[in-house]
Formats: structure tokens, C-alpha cells, sequence
């Protein structure tokens, strides 16, 4: 299970809830201190920019180590040798992660633990697959790669690594299925539904218990993640051009028209059970994938140009944010537009996207300049910190 | 917070009954940011659409009706922002309804689109360099101040590095800015710089629109700094881009200690390791040390993990430091 001090673990959770509930008022300052008090802070875990240098410069000293063990033995350096010796060097900061600095010191999310995490699993799957001198497209790496990462995620609870590892798996499946027979093949779009629908229900299923409540933001990310491939795998774009590239099979697809359904109704399902169960996971994958209906038609039904198409989504979303706002003045069923945040922290997110505008804006059309649309690159204005 | 803890609190005695009644109301459900980024991406496709069609059809009869509804919704967007903005005050002025943010941005951006559209056609401005630029800068910056608007400002700041003919948005600073083959944009990014810390600086001193400093110095910081390690890797006289670069560090360091800002402490740590850890490549390889390759290349790696190991004993003590002066 998670290698960090579950005490310290549960003691930074209510700190940082009654942090939030006293900014927001709801707790006294006496209640306040009293918290702060009975539930000590156990684990170390800097400030956010600091944690980023700390990653970054562990990162530097983890490679210079690895050059510095390359060199010496520079002699006998044959890629059997160098497989061993990355899982060597991946091994020796994997047990420096464990022993030292989570066990001893108590690092969590400090920038250093982080850091020694991606860096031994990344060593470790490079010499392994030196060692065996395999395809990282093949199932086999697919499969390697996802065990080393689902160790990491139950060991860290690192919430990329988790991604990293459910993509894994889904490759797996799917190189798995290519593998054994073409006719598997043909099925996988409902394979990887099926896989991706099941593994949703079951993080679902583990994000309520008690137990697993420290791998709370690795689930959250999950889920998503099934969504998005649950989806993915049905939509029509998606279908068509792997069947293309990896079957050679050109043209419309067989049973087409239940493709341009599930493109159309899988994000609406989404969107609508967003709503009706107050589910930030559903309605915000919902909106995304909204995105995807629209670069789906447009890619193999030119309606309009471009530039129409801009000016009338533009519109159609204004139009909507703005009855939304409007109709959300007074909270109304539960929902409100008022933000959650307390008012220091949305200084913070309103230099965020005071940035994200300055980047994404900051080219206006010129004439015989052939413009490409850019945006997009920032995506949601400001969308983080929420959970 | 949730149920569970609020049960181990109050059994614990740690929360009265009536923290506890606050705590159990049924939370809202906060749908900002998803209505937020909605109005975002309207406000971008909108503006993106309409600047292209204006130029698309350029050379019909319907170029002229766009021109006209680009203006139009500009001046409504415009009227819409004065009629409903607050009092203008050299504080932070809230906003007056949550659309009006974007409102005042789409205002700015369609303006943009028009005075360029009027120069390209009709040369409005004159040819003389840099006006067509300079014109919409300073709209935006008055629409700044005058609405209170940090997304606009930071378009003011971007586009006034454009008219000193550098790029300074997070993506372009290091993809579009050649400083090895045009020396000149080193010395005009240390200008940019320095004069956006010192609008920073001002902005605080004189407590006129004080919040903007951030967006001031984070854009300064960065250009200063890498402005400077591209004077020590490109110039001759690399030295004294060190010597600069040093003082910066020194003057960073102690703005970010006085205001307690980890973001400046990590950011003026990093660009002083990768000056340190240049210079010391360049006095190995480069000085003459170069008799010996492979012993040079030990040193630099010994080098770069012990000074790595002190920068992170360093970051660690500073971030003790400011964290324990916060409380």
C-alpha cells in the first residue's frame, strides 16, 4: 500500500480542510488553532514553486549521477550493459525514495520525491527493455510499462503516473488484440469500451471507501481518464483512421451510423448525468468532448469555413454562458455560479489567466499571412485548482 | 470539508455544534470555472473568426459590412463596459457582473482587429514604423487601468514588447527571440525588462493600481533574465552579462524575501544555476582547460550534483524562511 506516513497523510488532509474552512469562515480561530494543534504537521511538503525547482534539480543531479556511472564505465559500455546498468541506478533511487527520504524524512510531494519516482520507474523500464531488446509498441512493453507504473501509483499515488499507467493498460489491450487474430481486431472498438467502462465503475467503486482515501486525486484522475478512452473508442474520427492505418481498411466504416451516434450521444450522456448527479468528473469530460463532436463532423463534412464556423460557435458559446450566468444569478436546484474559492485564491488564478490570455491572444490576424488558428493551447481558462 | 472528518472533529470535541451545523449545510455546486472557460473559448473563437473573414474577403463588397459589425460590436462592448464599470479608483475595483470581464476583453481584441484592418487597407496611421502597433498598445493600456482588467493589461505588456520587436509571451520568449544572430534583441529585452520591473516597482510604490505588479514583474523577471543569459552565451564580452546577471539575482532575492514570494525565489534560483553552471562549462572547455576532455568532463558532472545539492539545500532553507515569516 502507500509508502508515505498515513497519519501524516490523514494529519495534512484536515489541515489543509480546516485551512479552507477557516479562510472561508465557516470555523472559529479558535477552533482554528486548536486543529492546527491536535493534528501536527508529520510529513514535509514545501510550497508549490519550491517543489518545482526541488524536482528540477533532483532531476539534474539523478542524470548526472547516471552520466557520471556511464563514464566510469565506459570501457565495457554495450547496450546489454547499459540496460543493467539503469536498473541498477534505477533501483539504488528507487530504495534512496523509500528508505531515505520517505521513510527517514519524511518527504511528501516535495519536489525530490516526485522526482526520484518518474526517474526510477523511467530507468527501470528503459533497462528492462534493453535487457529484453523489445518494441516498446509491442504488448509486451505495453504490459511492462503498466505494471511498473501501477506499482508507482500504489506505492506514490503520483496522479500522472496513474495515467500513465491506465494508458498502459488500454495499449496493452489493444496490441494484445491485434496480436492474437484479426477478427479480434475488428471487435476492439467494443473491447476498449468495455475495458474502459468497467475500469470507470470500479474507480468509481474505490473512491468511496475509506481505505483508499489517500489515492482520492489518483482516482479522480482515472475516472477521467476512462471516460475520455470510453469515449474514444467510439468515435467515428477515431475508428475510421486507426482502421486505416493499422488494418489498411479504407473507406467508410462497416456499421458506420453506430459510430456517428456514439460520437453524438456518448458526450450528451455525459453532460446530462454530469447535471443530474452533481458530477464533476462526468460534466466536465461532457464539455471537452463536445469539442471533439465538432472536429469530428468538420473533418469529414465541410459545412461552412472555417472562419463562419469560429464566429458561430463563438456566438453559440457566449450565448450560452451568458443564459447560464444569467439563469444561475439566484442559486437555483444546488447549482451556483458563485466560485468556491476564497479571495486570495482567486488572486492567484486571475494572474494565471491574465498569462493564458497574453498567450493565447497575443496574435491578432494579419493580412497575406497565412493565420492558423492557435488557441486552445491553454484550454480552460483557469480550470485548475478546483479539486 | 468533508463528512467523515467532521465526524473525527466534533467527536474529538475540537468543533462546536454550531461549526458543525455550518460545515454539514449542503455545499452549492460552484459551476465558475466550467461557464468561465466557456465564455473564454467564445470570446476567442469570436475574435479569431472575425479578424480572418475581414481578410478573407478582402476584396468583395461584404469586406466593408464585416468592417462594420467588427466595429459595431466593439463599441457595444465598449458602451456595455462603461455604463456598467464601477467608479474608477487607484485600488482594486471588483467587476461589476461576472460576464463583464470578457465583455471588456472581446471590446479590446475586436479593437485590435480594426485599427490593424485599417492600416493594412487604408495606411490610417501613416507609414511611419512601429504606429500601428503603438496605437492599439496604448488603447489597451488605458483600458487597463481604466477598466481594471489584468487580462488586458498583460496584452498591453505582450504587445509593447512586440513593438520593441521582441517576443515575450511564455511559448515565444525562447522560440521566436534569435538573440545568437540579432545581438541587438539582447539589449532591447535588459531595456524591456528593466523598464517593466520598474512599472512594477512604481505600480507598488506609489500604491496606484498595486496588484498589477505581478503581471509587471513576472513578465520583466523572465525577459531580464534571459535576456542576460543570452548575452552570456552569445557576446563576447560574456563577463559582464555575469556580472549583471549576479546583481539581478541579488536584487530578485531580496524583492522575493521582502514580499515572501516563492515563485520569484525558485525562478531566481534556477537562472542563477544554469548561469553558474555555464560558466563553470565554459572555464572547463572552453579556457583552455580543454588538454584534458575526459577529466574536464568528470569535474563538470562532480560540479553540477554537488552545486544541485546545494541549490536544494538552499530552496529547502528558503522555503522555511518564508514560510515560517508568513505566520
Amino acid at each position: 500500500m502507500i509508502a508515505y506516513n498515513v497519519t501524516g497523510l490523514d494529519h495534512a488532509v484536515i489541515r489543509d480542510q480546516a485551512q479552507a474552512a477557516y479562510d472561508r469562515g465557516n470555523i472559529s480561530a479558535g477552533e482554528f488553532t486548536g486543529i492546527m494543534d491536535a493534528f501536527p504537521e508529520i510529513l514535509y511538503s514545501p510550497n508549490f514553486f519550491i517543489r518545482i525547482g526541488l524536482f528540477l534539480l533532483t532531476t539534474v543531479i539523478a542524470i548526472c549521477a547516471l552520466g557520471l556511472m556511464a563514464l566510469i564505465t565506459i570501457g565495457g559500455l554495450t547496450e546489454s550493459f547499459f540496460g543493467v546498468l539503469l536498473l541498477f541506478s534505477g533501483g539504488c533511487m528507487y530504495a534512496l525514495l523509500e528508505m531515505w527520504w520517505i521513510k527517514d524524512k519524511d518527504h511528501y510531494r516535495s519536489g525530490i520525491d516526485d522526482a526520484l519516482t518518474w526517474i526510477s520507474a523511467v530507468s527501470a523500464l528503459t533497462g528492462f527493455m534493453l535487457l529484453v531488446n523489445l518494441d516498446p509498441g509491442t504488448s509486451f512493453g505495453c504490459a511492462a510499462a503498466c505494471g511498473i507504473a501501477t506499482w508507482m501509483t500504489i506505492r506514490f499515488a503520483d496522479m500522472i503516473m496513474g495515467l500513465v499507467a491506465f494508458s498502459a493498460g488500454i495499449a496493452w489491450i489493444f496490441f494484445a488484440g491485434f496480436e492474437i487474430s484479426p477478427v479480434v481486431a475488428d471487435f476492439m472498438p467494443f473491447i476498449i469500451m468495455a475495458a474502459s467502462f468497467g475500469a470507470y465503475r470500479w474507480f468509481e467503486q474505490m473512491r468511496r471507501k475509506k481505505k483508499l482515501r489517500h489515492y482520492e486525486n489518483s482516482l479522480i484522475v482515472l475516472s477521467t481518464a476512462a471516460l475520455i478512452t470510453l469515449y474514444m473508442a467510439g468515435n467515428y474520427f477515431v475508428v475510421r483512421e486507426m482502421g486505416a492505418s493499422l488494418l489498411g481498411k479504407t473507406g467508410t466504416v462497416p456499421i458506420g451510423w453506430l459510430f456517428w451516434i456514439l460520437t453524438f450521444v456518448i458526450p450528451a450522456v455525459y453532460i446530462y448525468l454530469g447535471i443530474r448527479r452533481k458530477h464533476r468528473i462526468l460534466l466536465r469530460s461532457g464539455l471537452v468532448l463536445l469539442g471533439m463532436i465538432v472536429f469530428t463532423v468538420r473533418y469529414y463534412h465541410s459545412l461552412m469555413p472555417i472562419e463562419s464556423a469560429m464566429v458561430l460557435g463563438g456566438v453559440v458559446l457566449v450565448v450560452v454562458a451568458w443564459g447560464v450566468i444569467r439563469y444561475l444569478k439566484q442559486p437555483r436546484n444546488g447549482f451556483t455560479y458563485e466560485a468556491d474559492e476564497t479571495a486570495e485564491e482567486m488572486t492567484g488564478l486571475k494572474a494565471a489567466e491574465a498569462i493564458i490570455i497574453a498567450q493565447t491572444f497575443h496574435k491578432t490576424p494579419q493580412p497575406d499571412d497565412s493565420f492558423k488558428f492557435g488557441g486552445g493551447t491553454g484550454g480552460g481558462g483557469g480550470a485548475s485548482g478546483e479539486y | 470539508m468533508d463528512q467523515r472528518i467532521v465526524d473525527k472533529l466534533s467527536g474529538t470535541g475540537l468543533l462546536t455544534q454550531e461549526s458543525r451545523d455550518k460545515l454539514q449545510q449542503p455545499r452549492l455546486f460552484s459551476i465558475h470555472w466550467e461557464v468561465n472557460t466557456l465564455l473564454y473559448l467564445g470570446v476567442l473563437l469570436l475574435s479569431g473568426g472575425l479578424g480572418i473573414l475581414v481578410y478573407k474577403n478582402i476584396d468583395t463588397i461584404g469586406h466593408q459590412a464585416i468592417l462594420l459589425l467588427i466595429g459595431l460590436t466593439c463599441g457595444l462592448c465598449f458602451m456595455y463596459a462603461y455604463k456598467k464599470k464601477r467608479p474608477f479608483s487607484r485600488h482594486k475595483v471588483l467587476a461589476p457582473n461576472v460576464g463583464w470581464d470578457y465583455v471588456v476583453l472581446l471590446g479590446c481584441l475586436l479593437f485590435i482587429t480594426f485599427v490593424t484592418y485599417l492600416q493594412a487597407q487604408y495606411n490610417v496611421f501613416g507609414t511611419r514604423y512601429g504606429s500601428a502597433t503603438f496605437i492599439p498598445m496604448l488603447v489597451l493600456l488605458f483600458s487597463a487601468y481604466y477598466f481594471d482588467h489584468l487580462g488586458v493589461l498583460s496584452l498591453a505588456i505582450t504587445n509593447f514588447a512586440a513593438w520593441m520587436g521582441i517576443a515575450i509571451t511564455p511559448y515565444e520568449i525562447l522560440t521566436s527571440n534569435h538573440f545568437n544572430t540579432d545581438t541587438r534583441l539582447i539589449f532591447t529585452g535588459i531595456l524591456l525588462g528593466v523598464i517593466l520591473i520598474a512599472a512594477g516597482y512604481l505600480s507598488e510604490y506609489f500604491d496606484f493600481k498595486k496588484h498589477f505588479t505581478f503581471t509587471y514583474d513576472n513578465f520583466g523577471v523572465h525577459i531580464l533574465f534571459i535576456s542576460l543569459l543570452a548575452g552570456m552565451f552569445v557576446m563576447p564580452s560574456y563577463f559582464f552579462f555575469f556580472l549583471g546577471l549576479l546583481a539581478f539575482s541579488a536584487f530578485c532575492y531580496w524583492q522575493s524575501k521582502k514580499r515572501r514570494s516563492f515563485y520569484f525565489m525558485m525562478i531566481t534560483t534556477l537562472y542563477l544555476y544554469i548561469a553558474l553552471g555555464y560558466l563553470v562549462i565554459r572555464m572547463l572547455f572552453f579556457s583552455g582547460g580543454s588538454a584534458d576532455p575526459i577529466g574536464a568532463l568528470y569535474l563538470a558532472l562532480f560540479y553540477f550534483i554537488g552545486s544541485a545539492v546545494a541549490m536544494v539545500l538552499f530552496l529547502i532553507r528558503q522555503n522555511k524562511k518564508l514560510k515560517h515569516d508568513r505566520i
